[in-house]
Formats: C-alpha cells, structure tokens, sequence
C-alpha cells in the first residue's frame, strides 16, 4: 500500500508538471504590465476550455501509455522487482550498483563503450553519405522519384528481416562479402601476376569485426531516411543564390560551402539529434545479429536492458539503465543543439 | 421529437445489453478449459498433440477443453513472466534444463511432491532426468524429454589416424584432433573436433575435472578453483595450442546443415541430434558414426540437459492439470511426442515402447551412457544470469582477452555477489 502511496506521488507530481506545461501552452500567463496583472477575458478563458476539451484525447493518452509508465519505470528503479512479486524498496541501491559496474569496467561499461562505438561508427559516415547523395539526387536527375524510393526502401523493410539477410551476407564460408574479397583476391592475383590471399573473414563470430558488420549494416538501413530529410532541406534552399554565386565565378565546392552547408544547418542539427538517440537506443539488430557477443563485443545499453529486466527479471536494475541512458540522451541532446544553435544563416 | 428518438434508442441498448447478459448466463454450461503450453515443437509434434494426444484425452474427461499454444524458445520467458504478472499463468508449460531454480523461488511452479508420491512412477524415469525438476529436495515438474551429450565421431577417419578406440582422455582427445585436423593455413579443411564457444562445453569439461560451480548450498562459487582453472585452460587449449577447432566455429553449409553432418569436422561433443542431422543430411555416413562417452580426466561425466512439464500454482483446475501431465507422460504418449523430436525419452519404460529407439543403435548407447554417468545441471534461481556470466568468462578466455584464471577469478567474485545478494534477501 505504501509503495503504491508513493507511486501515486511521484506520478502525481509528474502529471502536474505537464499540465501545467499544457496550460502554459493553451494560455500563457499574460505579461504584467507595471505592478498589474491583467485578468483573462471571458473569451479568452472559453479559449482556454475549448483548447483543453480538444487537448484532452491526446493528454489522457499521454498520460496512461506514457506518462504513467515512465513514472512507474523511475519508481522501479528504486526497486528491487521480479514482476512476479510486489516491488520492494531498496533506494538508490540500483544506481549504486551501475556505479560500481562503471568503476569496475562491467558489463554495464562494456555496453556504454560499445552504444558509442556504434554511435560514433554509424553517425559520420551515415550523415555524410546521406548528404552526398542528396546532392547527387538533387542535381535534377532524371528518375529522381525512383532513386529516392529504392535508397529508401530499406528503411521500410522490417530490421529482422533486414538482419537475417545481412547476416547470410556476413557467413563467414558462404557469404556473399567472403566471396568478394576472394574475388578480389583473384583480381589481385592476376595483376600482380603472383598469388595474393585474403583470408576469408568471421565477421559477426569476429570480436573485431562484429560491431562494425552491424554498423555497416545499421548506415545502409538508415540511409534513405536521412537522404530524405537532407533532399527536402536542398531543395528548400533558393536557387538564385546559387545563379548569383554562379555570376561571381564561384565553384561548385564554394557554392557548397557557402550556400549548401550553412543553409542546411537546421536539417543537419536535425538529423545529428535524432541519429544520436537512434544509436543510443540500437537493439534488434544486435539482438537478432549477435544477441551482444562475440564476447560481450556488440552488447549495448537497450540490449542490457532487455537481459537484466526479461531474461533476469531485475527490473529495478533495468529501469535504473534505462534512466541511466534517458540522461544520457538528454544530455547528448541538450549538446548537440546547443552547439548547432545559434549562426543560422538566412541569405536575402 | 428529439426526446422520443433519444428515448428509443436509449431503449434500444438497454434491450441489447439485457440480451447479452441473458446469453452470458444461459443455461448451456461451459467447458473446463486447460491451458497447455509447448516449447518443443514441430510440425509432427502439433499434429501428434492436436490430432491425437490431446482429442483422446478430452474424450476420456467430458467437458474438459485443452488447448495447446505453441511457444518459441525465444519468447517463452517474456510470456510466462508477463502471463504469470497477469494472473492468466497456463495450467500445464513445458521449460528447460536451467527453470526449476528460478521458477520454484519465485512461486511460478507448483510442488508436486504428494502427487509424485502417489503417482507412483517416480522410479521409472532416469535418475539425471528427474534431477532437473527438482529444487531444495522438492518435485515441481515431469520430465518431457531428454538430451544427454556425448562424443559424437567417425569412426573411418579415428581409424585412419591410426587410433582403433576412440579417445578416452583429454590428453587423447586432444592428440586425436590434432591428428585428424586438415587445414589451409588458417582454414580448416576437416576439423578434428566442432566446438562451439559455449557455457554447456566448459561446464561439461568442469565437471570431468571432478569441479563444480557453486557449493552445495548455492552460496558460493567454486569457479576461482584449480579444476575449474584447469577446465577451461584444456578447452582454451583446443583452440589455440592444438588448434584442433577455429575460434569463429565451423560454417554451417549453406547456413543449415550443422557441420558434423557435412564431413567438416571429425568429431563433436552433442547430445542425439548429432545422429538426427546425420540420418537427414548424410545418411550414407551413418555406418562410420559412433557414440563415446565424454573424454574423462578426474571422473567420467555425461552431462544430460531435459525438458520438463511444469503446473502452474495460478492455475484453477489442478487436479486436471495434474491428469493432462500424468496423460502426456504415459509411456507410449511420451515415445510418440519424442519419436516427433527425436530426443530421448525421460522414462524407461517409453524407451522401451518407443520404436524409433530400437532402430537406432545410437540412440540406445545414449541411453545406456545417462543412465551410468548422467548429471543434470544443479538447481539455483539465478540460472540464466550464471549461464550469461559463464558464457562472458568463456569467451574472454577464448578470444583472449583474459587468462582463464583471469576470467574464472573476475565472475568466481560476481557470482558471489549474486549468490550474496539472494542470500540477504531470504
């Protein structure tokens, strides 16, 4: 009765921080002017009312399917609980124990260091071959409309299916990469007119390679999307700055430079922050892929999650994680676009 | 005008909610529903189940319905936990080699020690087998199915490496490998052994080296000690010094046909399924396959890993439950739902009635090995989480990232940690 006392508290507080956010939305406190504070009109308090009534679907789903559990997910992490049995109360016991597994290079450790591993794998190339190949696709191609839907066809496909076949390519004996490096071996061969070998690969069984193999397979995945979200920033840049930069003689990479890039400032602030979360987040693919290994090589924090809260039953710890990575993204985010702020540029 | 429409149609679902009720509450009595649900499965085993087990025994009780969901190994976990957090627990479930600890300790499966006890059957089934559903001296399961390991090899190429037994040391083992491994430089034509990098491997070579894994309270671990130390230098051994497996595994051609069956590897250390894969894929080598008992070193060990039926405690029709788990444990029902899988069956007596275990010579040795030197895994609710750090220890020692000492010292302290952990919560 008590936990649940306290649940309903921490919920309870919650829910009041977002709907007075909701309310400083739908009628912002007027400004003082002087030492007097002007009163709502009546149309503006029937505003007001309207504005809730149309509000409250979406507020109440809010509430129950996200709200409510993330609540209930802070709450169990200053718990010990199987699921089976009542949550029993142990404080800060589980941000103890990620601290310890941090100090003693755990598990927990591992996960972070492999999250960024990927991150930093899979962000750079993937953004900067999103934006090549927007710029290619913009260059007034003809079937622009056909590219973009094949470059985007991976995003649709579901990530197991995806996965599986990515690992068929990845088979170390049957694999259609093993087959290319020995083809490649061939080629080499007959170049150099004495045998050249490239050993055939483990790839995903590799705990050198693992991580990489799904990083790989993660940009080609997500590359449509943010091919699409840069192609829509271009063609959202005006063309007489580039018919006048054209006049001034300037070259193709100049006109990039100072046209293409600053402008799509918000797209790529866009599409950093949103890749972030989605790398801090990755889990099917290590999970069908790897389940985590070769030797905890691919393990990441949602796939530590998973273990420790369906396979071990901690779902205290697991809840603890995930608030653990919550921060993390927060903080990632709040970075991100404070570092990308600022500067825009708006050419007249 | 408004008023009477309103009031016509408030009238309206009143009548319609007055006629569900009344259906709801007819006369017709329902059947007593059992929930039953099976992890290992085929498309023979659903048939056997749905199209003969299960309509003869709703036959012999009138108003009983079974009905049978069929769940992946993969999501099994997720569906007991979440089922059994809901109140809506199946009656009758099949788990594996590592569930009793952890379903006995948190109150997932019923204890059956009286019903046992009357039973009267107890004696019939392997001592190994009947050992995986039992936690602290008490019975929460039936054995469903068993799978002992052995040494798998062919016997034509032992031959050829001149060795006319197969061998019966690690020290043997080791030579026979090496002696029968054919490699490329770093590819391996015909590995001497197919090991795979697992935590089952490790444990059985632990065991052979008259090791364990915790102590017998489930307190303590016991992985920091020299035999545990030595276990996983010898299987580190295979890999490195004797270079008999590579560390990756061998591929599996075309991605499904296991290696052993394919002729890339001379011998395995697997339960029955070895010969299954055989029978499938290379029939024609079958002659030259033989069954061994584990390389030894301090003890001669059989590891046996069983599947069991378990009862819900949620469930409200026990006794019922209890007559679906005595029904499908009959000795010929058991040979049958084994024949569709080929495992071995956990009981004698459906050993003896089960016609594809006559046919196979194989099989009977497997048999006749559990039952002289067959050990299941000890019961303890942390299995899956020990599985997941023996696993973590093996692959550092393998891959090289720690010593085995190294490994075995690092987890031998989480695993006292964990062990503790429980302890203080009792």
């Amino acid at each position: 009765m008590r936990t649940l006392g306290r649940a309903l508290r921490v919920g309870g507080m919650l829910a009041g921080a977002i709907f007075g956010l909701a309310r400083m939305g739908a009628n912002p406190r007027p400004r003082r002017q002087g030492r007097v504070a002007a009163r709502p009109s009546a149309a503006a308090r029937r505003e007001a009312r309207a504005a809730y009534l149309f509000l409250s679907p979406g507020l109440a789903l809010f509430f129950v399917f996200v709200l409510i559990p993330v609540a209930a997910a802070f709450y169990l992490s200053l718990c010990r609980y199987d699921i089976i049995h009542a949550p029993h109360w142990i404080g800060l016991r589980n941000y103890a124990r990620l601290g310890r597994d941090l100090a003693e290079q755990g598990v927990f450790y591992l996960a972070l260091r492999n999250t960024a591993q990927y991150a930093i794998a899979t962000i750079p190339v993937g953004m900067a071959l999103a934006l090549g190949l927007a710029v290619l696709l913009n260059a007034g191609l003809r079937g622009i409309t056909l590219y973009r839907t094949t470059y985007y066809l991976p995003v649709v496909t579901s990530l197991v299916a995806v996965s599986m076949v990515w690992m068929w390519l990845y088979d170390p004996n049957y694999g259609l990469l093993n087959y290319g490096l020995e083809l490649l071996a061939r080629a080499a061969s007959a170049i150099v007119g004495r045998p050249v070998s490239i050993p055939p690969q483990t790839w995903l069984a590799n705990p050198r390679q693992a991580m990489l193999a799904i990083a790989a397979m993660s940009i080609w995945k997500g590359l449509g999307y943010n091919t699409v979200i840069y192609l829509a920033g271009l063609q959202g840049v005006p063309q007489h700055l580039y018919e006048a930069a054209i006049i001034d003689g300037a070259t193709p990479w100049q006109r990039f430079r100072s046209i293409t890039w600053p402008l799509l400032k918000p797209t790529t602030a866009f599409i950093l922050v949103v890749s972030v979360i989605g790398a801090s987040q990755v889990f099917a693919q290590v999970y069908v892929m790897t389940n985590g290994g070769p030797n905890n090589a691919t393990t990441v924090i949602v796939h530590q999650i998973f273990q420790n809260a369906f396979s071990f039953l901690k779902m205290g710890y697991a809840s603890a994680m995930a608030f653990a990575l919550f921060g993390i993204i927060f903080v990632l985010s709040m970075v991100n676009l404070r570092l990308l702020r600022g500067g825009e540029v708006e050419y007249t | 005008m408004v008023v009477t429409r309103l009031a016509a149609a408030v009238a309206l679902l009143v009548a319609t909610g007055a006629g569900l009720i009344l259906w709801g509450c007819g006369g017709r009595s329902r059947p007593v529903e059992l929930e039953l649900w099976l992890a290992d499965f085929n498309e023979d085993t659903r048939r056997l189940i749905d199209t003969e087990l299960v309509p003869r025994f709703e036959a012999a009780h009138p108003g009983v319905k079974v009905n049978t969901q069929y769940v992946s190994w993969t999501h099994l976990d997720e569906k007991l936990t979440i089922s059994f957090a809901g109140g809506v627990a199946p009656d009758v479930y099949q788990v594996g080699a590592e569930y009793v600890g952890g379903l006995a300790y948190r109150g997932m499966a019923e204890r059956l020690d009286e019903r046992v006890a009357r039973w009267g059957a107890r004696g019939d089934f392997y001592e190994a087998s009947w050992n995986t559903c039992v936690y602290r001296g008490h019975v929460y399961g039936l054995p469903y199915l068993s799978a002992p390991r052995a040494l798998i090899y062919r016997r034509d190429l032992l031959e050829k490496a001149g060795f006319r037994r197969p061998p019966d040391t690690w020290e043997e083992l080791a030579e026979a490998a090496r002696r029968m491994t054919v490699k490329r430089g770093p590819v391996f034509d015909l590995a001497g052994m197919n090991l795979p990098v697992t935590w089952q491997i490790f444990v059985e070579f632990l065991w052979e080296n008259g090791g364990r894994i915790f102590d017998d309270a489930g307190r303590h671990s016991l992985l920091d000690s020299p035999e545990a130390v030595e276990a996983l230098q010898f299987y580190v051994d295979l890999y490195r010094k004797y270079g008999v497996c590579p560390t990756a595994g061998m591929p599996q051609v075309g991605g499904s046909v296991p290696v052993f069956a394919s002729k890339k590897a001379a011998m395995e250390i697997m339960n029955q399924m070895g010969i299954y894969n055989v029978k499938k894929y290379a029939p024609e080598m079958l002659p030259e396959v033989a069954i061994a008992p584990t390389p030894r070193r301090k003890r001669r060990v059989i590891s046996v890993y069983t599947d069991w039926l378990a009862m819900s405690p949620q469930s409200r029709h026990k006794d019922l439950a209890w007559e679906l788990m005595t029904f499908l444990m009959e000795p010929e029902n058991l040979a049958a739902y084994n024949a569709t899988l080929f495992f071995i069956p956990p009981r004698r007596s459906a050993v003896e009635a089960a016609a594809f275990m006559r046919n196979n010579p194989q099989l009977r040795d497997f048999v006749s090995l559990m039952e002289k030197y067959g050990q299941s895994l000890p019961a303890i609710p942390e299995w899956f989480e020990i599985r997941t750090g023996l696993l973590r220890a093996v692959e550092a020692a393998i891959y090289g990232t720690k010593t085995p000492e190294q490994a075995l010292r690092d987890y031998s302290r989480e695993l006292d940690e964990l062990l503790a952990e429980r302890e203080a919560q009792e």
